[in-house]
This record gives structure tokens, sequence and C-alpha cells, in this order.
């Protein structure tokens, strides 16, 4: 199993260099000379070109990549253009707010697509299933910063039940633990809401094939054979079996689920990594831009080699194959 | 101590209706052995799975199948549970498929033991040992916390066979329990079921296509096509003097060993 | 089933219609009543949908901007075919070290947060429609090359395409006569279901003013233009948001229905024998 482990990680390093190229060469190809902006008129020609030098900019852009990603390596993605600061430093602060916020409504997600699609693959095309199987398609269609704008229309403005937007009261800043949790709850819900909605509309598609699936599966039979309670076959036999294809999809859904979060962060000025990100796109912010390329990519990654742990620990036959080929 | 009368089942698929079984009817005495020979499609394997009422909802019954004088199709699904496995018991085809592959056999065997005897947790693990040794599986207390993928299909066969002896059903109902096998693995398992069912004094409903297989060990053989059942007798009647082609056909289709 | 197929194509067939015929109807996406300026109306008799801030009628733009959703999700969703279909058809087919490649390089594109890319590419090209259309094309093939790939795969193995082969017939006849038609059905579907995505991202571009530009209307750009009056004049943002989801559910009921239609391996119900 460690030994699985290491090789997805080590299978990983090609990708993550990959990517990070790819970030590269679109940084690369950005308009606007990141050295004239921070020299001021009065500089001459030939002092521009000597900083260029300086910094390798005459060089092929393969030896650039590796300088810049020796840079990345110590933590130095450059300084952003609008406020100045590193800009490592400001994405590390946005981190939490958006762990909290993604892992958050991951888990609320699962919660509640998985029974749901459990009982939908079990009763299928009953009116109880149709019903289910409407509102999920509409939850897939519905465009999320729109549904975000819709829940502060209703909780904010009619019913001024949640705030419109924010993270933590600013007088709150030194309040014990439980009081800031509970602050901070109360200004996530309506993003949280916006998110899971649309989450919970794939999975329970998806979940409710896998189980239709699952149960039509000779071992079911089997277990139905030796008498086994109905209930014990759906949550115990079909259950750990059902657990691999969602696995599955939520590997390959993750950027998906990262970057449309990005934009819920946004309309409701949820202080992570996403509306800072956004912010940057509107300023032109280019390095603020690449690192929020770079870090979510990452995320990404990681939380596809979880996906593919997982699935590995759930299902005894494979340790070799990653989640990619089924 | 079972009885089945004029039987009959009919599968809705949208607009279509597929007649699978057309009214049969057949009996099995106490620790008698009985065969049902017929080739893919003609309704064998879907008879079977009604005497278990583990057809899918899209079937409709009717007909009567009587088990010691109880009507199993008036039976609601909770009634139908406590007969199953505690009084039949079924093998599948595919062993391997019809072991859950995300569990060890330990965990699906003690589940088992534990829903039909009332014993506690170690009790069952060591019953389910002791079960695998009668099934000739090596180093049982070892295996037996392996994972189903980790055996051969013979082997797989045979802990299926365990798990449903580990029951102790009066009925057996073996579906084809070594289509999927090879020929030597195939000749194992049969003595194996031979052996057992002397043991434990089951009556048994042997499926197969195979008219030699099921000749060697049946009491009576009943021949199913396209849904009825065309012609019945012993064996050795049947092999003598078949009456109908169909039957003529199946004979020809085995090797002339069978008729020594 | 059937009635959510019924509900979709007449949905889109009258956005489709409404879309083609509006130029005839001598009615102005853009005209202002100069009187309504700064005060959006409520929908009235007069109109149907209510007024924006500049006294423009909702209606007639919400037509307009159907006609863009249709266009920028049709060009997207056929850009992303086509090299979706070109480039799974070729790694499935040469195989080996080939699609070894290929593949990593589709892994590694998937692994990207691909909204949040299309917004850079968007701010560093001059958002006007034909980009919006070409970046959400380039930026969603990989779905549909794997889809097409696993399909060629596992037609290469079967024996038409053998007995095709032994009977002489070229490479690249096998290719795109025999190959590629059989793997157009999961292809399709996903078009259908790709073409929902592609207006959905429209939406969120057009939304965060990067995608088409005013005066043009798109139901993108009506979102963005209702931000500021959402509390005195919710139709503003109501109406458009039911319009996109409207039409995406649409084509996701459809690209469901085909695959139902289309894929024997869909259907839920099967007689055991």
């Amino acid at each position: 199993m460690l030994i699985y482990l290491i090789k997805r990680l080590i299978a990983a390093i090609p990708m993550l260099l990959g990517i990070t190229f790819i970030s590269f060469l679109i940084m690369k190809m950005a308009p606007g000379d990141p050295v004239s902006i921070f020299l001021n008129p009065s500089v001459s020609l030939a002092d521009i070109e000597q900083v260029k030098k300086n910094l390798g900019f005459d060089r092929s852009i393969f030896v650039q990549y590796f300088v810049w990603l020796k840079h990345v390596f110590v933590g130095d993605l450059g300084y952003s253009y609008v406020t100045g600061k590193p800009v490592f430093m400001s994405l590390v602060e946005r981190l939490p707010a958006t762990l909290l916020l993604s892992i958050s409504s991951l888990i609320i997600i699962l919660l509640i697509t998985v029974p749901l699609g459990l009982i939908c693959g079990y009763k299928r095309n009953t009116w109880e299933d149709d019903v289910v199987t409407v509102f999920s398609f509409l939850g897939l269609s519905i465009p999320s910063f729109w549904l975000g704008l819709m829940l502060i229309l209703v909780f904010s403005f009619y019913l001024d039940l949640f705030p419109t937007s924010g993270f933590l009261d600013p007088l709150l800043y030194d309040a014990p633990f439980f009081k800031k949790f509970t602050n901070i709850a109360y200004h996530m819900f309506l993003p949280l809401l916006t998110i899971i909605i649309g989450g919970i509309a794939g999975l329970t598609r998806y979940n409710r094939f896998g189980i239709i699936k699952v149960l039509a599966q000779d071992y079911i039979t089997a277990a139905r054979a030796r008498g086994v309670a109905e209930s014990k076959i759906l949550f115990h036999h079909a259950f750990r079996n059902i657990l691999l294809p969602i696995i599955t999809i939520l590997g390959l859904d993750l950027p998906s689920l990262i970057s449309g979060s990005y934009i819920i962060e946004y309309i409701f000025s949820w202080p992570g990594m996403g509306q800072l990100g956004v912010q940057a796109v509107f300023q032109r912010d280019y390095p603020i831009l690449m690192a929020t390329i770079l870090f979510s990519s990452i995320l990404i990654i990681l939380g596809t080699i979880m996906a593919d742990f997982c699935y590995a620990y759930v299902d005894p036959r494979i340790v070799k194959k990653s989640s990619h080929d089924v | 101590m079972l009885e089945i009368k004029d039987l009959i089942i009919d599968f809705y698929v949208k607009e279509n209706v597929v007649h699978a079984v057309k009214g049969i009817d057949f009996t099995v005495n106490d620790s008698q052995t009985v065969g049902i020979v017929g080739e893919s499609g003609s309704g064998k394997s879907v008879t079977a799975l009604s005497i278990m009422g583990l057809l899918p909802a899209t079937a409709k019954i009717q007909g009567q199948v009587n088990f010691k004088n109880t009507d199993l199709l008036k039976l609601n699904n909770d009634k139908m549970r406590s007969y199953r496995g505690a009084k039949i018991g079924y093998i599948f085809q595919n062993p391997l498929s019809a072991l859950n592959p995300v569990f060890t056999i330990a965990n699906q065997m003690v589940e088992t033991i534990i829903l039909h005897r009332n014993v506690a947790k170690i009790e069952a693990r060591k019953m389910a040992i002791d079960l695998l040794d009668k099934v000739k599986i090596i180093d049982p207390h070892k295996r037996i916390d392996d994972y189903p993928h980790q055996f051969s299909l013979g082997m797989c066969q045979r802990i299926m066979i365990a798990m449903t002896l580990s029951m102790q059903p009066d009925l057996l109902i073996a579906d084809e329990p070594t289509a999927s096998l090879d020929v030597t693995t195939q000749k194992e398992i049969l003595e194996l079921m031979d052996e057992l069912k002397e043991l434990y004094n089951m009556a048994m409903i042997f499926i197969s296509h195979d008219l030699g297989v099921v000749a060697e060990r049946c009491d009576y053989v009943h021949v199913m096509y396209l849904g009825n059942i065309v012609e019945s007798g012993n064996p050795r009647d049947l092999f003598e003097n078949p009456k109908h082609d169909y039957t003529k056909k199946l004979l020809n289709a085995i090797p002339k060993i069978y008729f020594k | 089933m059937t009635y959510k197929i019924w509900f979709s194509i007449v949905f889109i067939l009258s956005v489709l219609l409404l879309g083609i015929l509006v130029p005839f109807f001598g009615v102005d996406p853009l005209l202002m009543d100069y009187s309504l300026m700064g005060t959006p109306q409520p929908p009235s008799w007069q109109h149907f949908f209510g007024t924006d801030e500049l006294g423009r009628d909702i209606l007639i733009r919400c037509i307009y901007g159907g006609r863009i959703s249709l266009l920028v999700g049709f060009v997207a969703v056929s850009i992303s075919i086509t090299t979706g279909v070109l480039v799974g058809v070729l790694a499935g087919y040469i195989g080996g070290s080939f699609d070894e490649i290929l593949m990593r390089f589709i892994d590694m594109l998937m692994a990207l947060p691909t909204l949040f890319l299309i917004l850079i590419i968007q701010v560093m090209l001059e958002p006007n429609i034909i980009n919006v259309m070409v970046v959400i094309g380039v930026t969603s093939w990989m779905g549909v090359a794997r889809i097409v790939r696993a399909e060629v795969l596992s037609l290469k193995q079967r024996d038409f395409i053998v007995a095709a082969r032994s009977r002489g017939i070229t490479e690249f006849k096998i290719l795109f006569k025999h190959l590629l038609p059989h793997s157009l059905n999961p292809v399709i579907v996903a078009a259908m279901l790709g073409m929902g995505g592609a207006i959905l991202t429209e939406s969120v571009l057009s939304f965060l003013g990067l995608g088409v530009q005013p005066p043009h209307a798109s139901w993108g750009n009506m979102l963005e233009n209702s931000l500021g009056y959402l509390r005195d004049a919710p139709w503003m943002a109501l109406i458009p948001g039911v319009l996109i989801t409207l039409i995406v559910l649409s084509l996701n009921f459809l690209g469901d229905g085909l695959w139902l239609l289309l894929d024997p391996k869909a259907k839920d119900n099967h007689v055991r024998n």
C-alpha cells in the first residue's frame, strides 16, 4: 500500500512539471513586460537590457522555466503588480478560507448525495426516482453564479437571514474560538449552499447509475439468496462497491469543482484564493494569476492522488491500476 | 418437498412481453436429485430464480411453488427471506462474480453464519474455517482472510459451496455450477458436491446444459426447451429411448463416452 | 422520459426560431426609452419581461441573447468535437507510445482549472464573441477525445475491422469509413451535453465582462447589468438566469434521452436467463 502511494506520488511529478510549464508559457505570452513595469522612465534602455540579462530573460524558454521553477521551490513567486506584496504570501493567506469552503462542501455533498443516489438507484423508475432525477438535472443546468445571486436575493434581501458577503465580523477578530467559529459558519452558509446544490445534482445522478449497475451484479443476487436483509444489502454489500465509481468521478470532477467555487467566492466576497484570482483577472495582475493556477493545479493533483489512494483502499483488487484507467 | 404447478413466467420489457417459462410442472422429493437440462434461454435458470423469489420486478409469475406445503409465491419479501439460504440454498454459475469483490471470505461467511445460526462471531469464524476445510481449501485458517480475486475459479466455487452448506438448507439448487470451470476442475467440484450431498442428505435441483453430467447424478431428469418441459423421465430411459427431437439432438451432442 | 424530451425540443426550437425571425419583427434591442432611464420597469402588458436600467425591452434583448447563446454553444462544440474526434481517433488507431503521450497530455490539461484558464486567456485576448467561442472550444475537447479513443480501441479488435483489413481495404478507408462512424454515438451525446456546458461558460464570461460585450445582448451580460439593481429590479436578474437554466436543462435532457436511445448498455432493464 505504501509502495503504491509512493509510486503514485512519483507518477504525479511529470504531470506537475507539465502543468507548471504550461502556466509558465501562458505567463510568457502575457502582454506587459515585468521588467519595464518596475523601472522608472528615466532609466536608460541599456540598463533595462542589463536588468533583463540579470533576470535571465535573454536565455532560452526552457532555461528560464527552470530558473523560475527554482524560485517556485523556495516559495518565490514574484510580487503582485497591484499591491506589491509577495505573491506567495498573499496566496498562502487565502488558502485556509478556500480549503474550509471546498472541504466542507465536499463532505456535505457526499453525505447527501450517496444515500440519495442509493435510494434512487434502488427505487429506479418510480415516481420518487423521477422527482429526484428532474431536480438533479435542474441543479446541473443552473448557472451557479446566478443561483448565488438568487440566494442572496431571497435569504439576504427578502428574509434578511444571512449576510451577503464576508468571512468574519471585524469586531470578532479577538473573540473566543467558538464565537468566531459560529460567525464564520454564519457567513459561509450561502456560498456553501450554492456550491452544494450544484454538486449534489451531478453526483446523485452518477450514483444512481452506479448503484443500478452494482445491484445487477451476481454477488447481490447471491447475498439475497443467502437471506441477507435488503437494508444490509443496500448499505453494506452494495455501498462499498458503489464507493468506487464515486471516488473516480470525484477525482475527475475536482478541477471543475475548484474553478466553479472560485466564481462563488467572488460573488460572496469570500476571502479565498478564488476571489483573489478573479479580482486579479480584472486588474491584469499576472503574477497573482499564474500563482493561482499553480496552486489550484497542485490542489487538484493532490486531490487526484488522494482519490487514487482511497480507491486502492476500498478495492482490494486494485493495487497497480490507477482510477483513471477504469 | 417441492412441488411446482403450472408455473408461468413472463417478462415485461418496455412494451414487449417475453414468455420465459410457459407453464411447467415438476416435483422434488426428499433427498432426491432432479436434473433440468436445456440450452441457454430455455428458461431453466429463470425457473430456479423464481423458486428463490429473486427475479427482477419486470417478471410476472403465475402458478404455484409449494415448498413443504407453503406456496412460496404467496409470501412477502420478508417471509421469503427466511426461506432463502436457510431452507433453500443456491449455487451460482460464475462463483467469482457471486462473491462480493470488496469483502474478505471471512467477512462474507461469518455474516452468513451469524445470520442463520445463533452463534457469536468467534464461533462463526471457527465454523467457517471448518467448512472451508471440508470443501478442501488448503490452509483455511490463513486463506479465510483473503479476497475472492485471490482464489482460482474452482476455489471460489468451493467457497460458495461451503457458504451454502453453512446454512444447512434442505434443498440445494445448483445453477450450472461447473459451466464456467475447466474440465478437470469441473470433475473435482462435481465429486465434492456428490460427497457433500450424501453427507448432508439434501434434496437437489441440478441445472445444466450438459446431459452427461446430469445423467450421472440425477434420479429424475426434465428436458426444457423454449420455456416448456418437453420430456421427463429417469436418465436411463431418457437415454435409451428419447422421444422428443430436441432430446435426441442433446444426446447427439454428448461425447459417446457417457454411454458405456 | 418523453415529456422531458418534448419540453426540450419545443423550448430549443422556440429560442432558435425567435432568434432567427427577430430581425424581421422590426424591433430594436438597443432602443432606449429615455423616460424610463434609471428606473427599470417591472413586467407589464407593454413589456412582458419589463425593462432594464436604460429603458430597453428585456424580452427583445432576451431573444437576441438566446441567439448568441445557441451560436456560442454550437460553434464552441463544433470546435471541441472536431478536435476531440481527431485526437481520439488518432490516439486509439495509432496506439503505442503516441497514444500514451497524448493521453498523459490530456490528463495534464484536465488537471488545470479550466474555467479559470479561460478567464485568463480572455483577459489576454480581446474579449469578443469570436474569442469566446474559440477559447471555449479549444479548452473542452479532452473529454470527447477520451471517449472516442476508448471506442476506437474496442472497435479496433472487432472482427469486422480485421475482416475489412483482410479484404485489402486501405488503412485510410478503415479509419474514416469503418472506425469513425461506429464511434459517433457517444460523440453525439457528448455534443449535446457539451453545448449546455459551453452556454454555461459563456454566461460566466459575459457575467464577468469578459465575454459578449455591450451593447450586444447576451444572457450573461444582462445578468452583469442586473447586479446593481438586484434589490430594486429583481426581474432583471431572474429572467435571463431562468432562460439559461432552461436552455441548458433542455440540452441535458436531450443528451440523456439520446444516450438511452443510442447506447444499448444504458438500458436499465435487462432480462436474466
